[in-house]
């Protein structure tokens, strides 16, 4: 058998190394732009001089050896012809394949408000590595970093590149850092601690106009008046799946946009729980498929159940939820599963504090039974039994206790290999 | 610890949990810091003040009142595995067990959120460091299951997949 592999992150190599698991005697290549193995979820230790680029890999330098995969890197695909299973490759050579699996990701999306910075030399959003080592670049030629969005991206990079001399200005939509994850309470202590340590936090805040200087943006102008001089923009964007060499093609895609808790997301690839498109023996997995958020955890397991089944095995996807996200800095650690803005007339608020040691614990419960979001700061061992109860929304009000003490053991049983029996055990 | 059986084929060992004969004395969580923390000293001779001692293990509560020990599963599907960014966190085939390098960990606790069993977390000390299960590497069973007086952790030969 044949398999073809577009891609080498998450979702790719995770699909190859899975695949020569199950099939001997397989063969696999892997088609990459990318000429470095390297994790996305990485990029900012690299910025902040934290990491080299070696240590920015996800798998052991002899993977491809070790696992007997062909490596076709620094070339991408223009096109497929599903009809005679061919994948026309940038380099004008053509790769044959009997199951193919698409697993290009994404590359960044600009907000559409902000077009008009968008061309400027100065100004980055961070998607793949070429954009890491642009800004790492850039960062040290700056006295000035401004960030639009204050959100996960930003936090990465700002918090430690603090204490370092920059004057750093963080321009946030919402009401407080990291909206789309924490509430005001929880995102207070990260405040406090950007601001302490020198920056300038913009909240409720948009920009409205960029001062020039040839190519280059000098200052921005935000809603309020207030005019911020900067050396450089780190813009947070939306994502984009890497699915236009599928232009022309019969695999079904969804090019809309969707906005999914204020991030613009463009649809890709349409995929269902096995990873399988609309074409037979065609497969996608990760960043590059549509109706999910882009999450590191999603294209592993996206990977992993394409090659289950691109070997004739059972295997889905137990859910694509991707409202998930464990935040560390400054020495805070906090996880929040869900989304902690929703709101209802059956939404019931529960909180836990105890301030001499740092803790907080938010909880929202819908109708008594169905946790919408949860988040644990100060205390985050134990996070993982909500993140089961959040995203295939179990019922928690058969269970007499707590909230914030509930164990696996509450909700599920183990069988005879000490592990939890779900219900559809082929799901991962 | 991958070993034949009499029928031949491969196994290797699992730590169960029998929770109805758990009596809640935190032996296992002494025993786990005595190996880890404290260098193999006696349980006796830990400092339970010591606040930046670990456990690897857990006790809990269930809604009647009763405890249950917890150790990790060392899962043949490891959530802590699958949702690593870094490659730190690996399943080792041959032996079943799931292993934490810490050199690679970039300690962005994803492990920790999708643990399903509560078992992972940051150190107390520094709060950077994920505290995981190693099954007592290079000894011939797991202290908290050596530590175990009734019996309510256990190992169990289970099929190699």
């Amino acid at each position: 058998m044949k398999y073809l592999i577009l891609g080498a992150s998450a979702a790719g190599l995770n699909a190859a190394k899975t695949l020569r698991k199950l099939d001997e005697s397989a063969i696999i290549t892997v088609v990459s732009q990318n000429t470095m193995i390297y994790s996305k979820s990485l990029l900012h230790l690299f910025i902040t001089g934290e990491r080299n680029l070696h240590a920015l890999s996800f798998v052991e330098p002899d993977f491809f050896e070790q696992n007997d995969i062909n490596w076709v890197n620094g070339v991408s695909a223009v096109g497929v012809n599903t009809y005679r299973k061919e994948v026309n490759l940038s380099n004008n050579l053509i790769e044959t394949y009997d199951k193919l699996l698409i697993a290009t990701g994404s590359t960044s999306l600009f907000p559409p408000n902000l077009d008009y910075i968008q061309d400027a030399k100065n100004v980055y959003s961070l998607e793949n590595l070429t954009d890491a080592i642009l800004i790492r670049d850039k960062i040290s030629k700056s006295k000035s970093i401004t960030f639009i969005g204050g959100g996960l991206v930003c936090l990465d990079i700002v918090s430690k590149l603090l204490y370092r001399g920059f004057h750093i200005n963080i321009i946030e939509y919402g009401n407080n850092i990291m909206s789309f994850q924490l509430n005001q309470e929880a995102a207070e202590p990260y405040q406090k601690a950007v601001i302490d340590d020198g920056a300038s936090l913009y909240t409720n805040a948009i920009v409205v106009s960029a001062g020039m200087i040839g190519d280059e943006i000098t200052s921005l102008t935000l809603n309020n008046g207030e005019k911020i001089n900067t050396d450089m923009v780190i813009v947070s964007s939306g994502i984009s799946p890497n699915s236009d060499f599928l232009e022309g093609s019969d695999i079904r895609r969804d090019c809309g946009l969707v906005e999914i808790k204020g991030q613009k997301l463009r649809k890709g690839v349409l995929v269902n729980k096995k990873c399988e498109t609309n074409i037979p023996d065609i497969y996608a997995a990760g960043d590059v498929c549509a109706e999910k958020l882009p999450l590191w955890p999603i294209a592993v397991k996206q990977g992993i159940v394409a090659a289950y089944n691109m070997a004739l095995k059972d295997k889905e996807m137990r859910s694509v939820y991707g409202l998930k996200n464990p935040i560390s800095y400054f020495g805070i650690n906090t996880i929040s599963i869900g989304d902690p803005n929703v709101s209802g007339p059956n939404i019931e608020t529960i909180d836990y504090r105890d301030d001499l040691h740092g803790v907080y614990k938010h909880a929202l419960v819908e109708n008594g039974k169905y946790i919408r979001s949860i988040i644990l700061q100060g205390e985050i061992q134990g996070a993982g039994i909500f993140e089961r109860l959040i995203e295939d929304e179990m019922d928690i009000s058969g269970v007499n206790k707590y909230l914030f003490d509930f164990t696996f053991d509450d909700f599920f049983e183990l069988d005879d290999r000490g592990q939890i029996i779900y219900s559809n055990k082929n799901a991962i | 610890m991958t070993m034949k059986t009499e029928k031949n084929k491969e196994t290797i060992k699992k730590i169960m949990v029998d929770e109805s004969k758990c009596q809640g004395c935190y032996n296992c969580t002494f025993a786990c810091i005595a190996v880890h923390e404290n260098k193999g000293k006696n349980i006796y001779k830990v400092d339970t003040h010591n606040k930046n001692f670990n456990s690897r293990n857990v006790i809990t509560i269930n809604e009647d009142g009763r405890p249950t020990p917890m150790v990790c599963r060392h899962c043949d599907m490891p959530e802590c595995v699958l949702t690593c960014i870094s490659g730190a966190m690996t399943k080792d085939e041959e032996t079943g067990i799931v292993k934490h390098n810490l050199k690679k960990c970039a300690s962005c606790f994803m492990c920790v959120m999708s643990c399903p069993y509560g078992v992972l977390k940051p150190d107390n000390k520094t709060g950077k460091i994920i505290i995981k299960c190693d099954m007592c590497e290079g000894e011939d069973m797991p202290a908290c299951v050596k530590s175990c007086p009734t019996g309510a952790l256990y190992i169990k030969e289970v099929e190699k997949i």
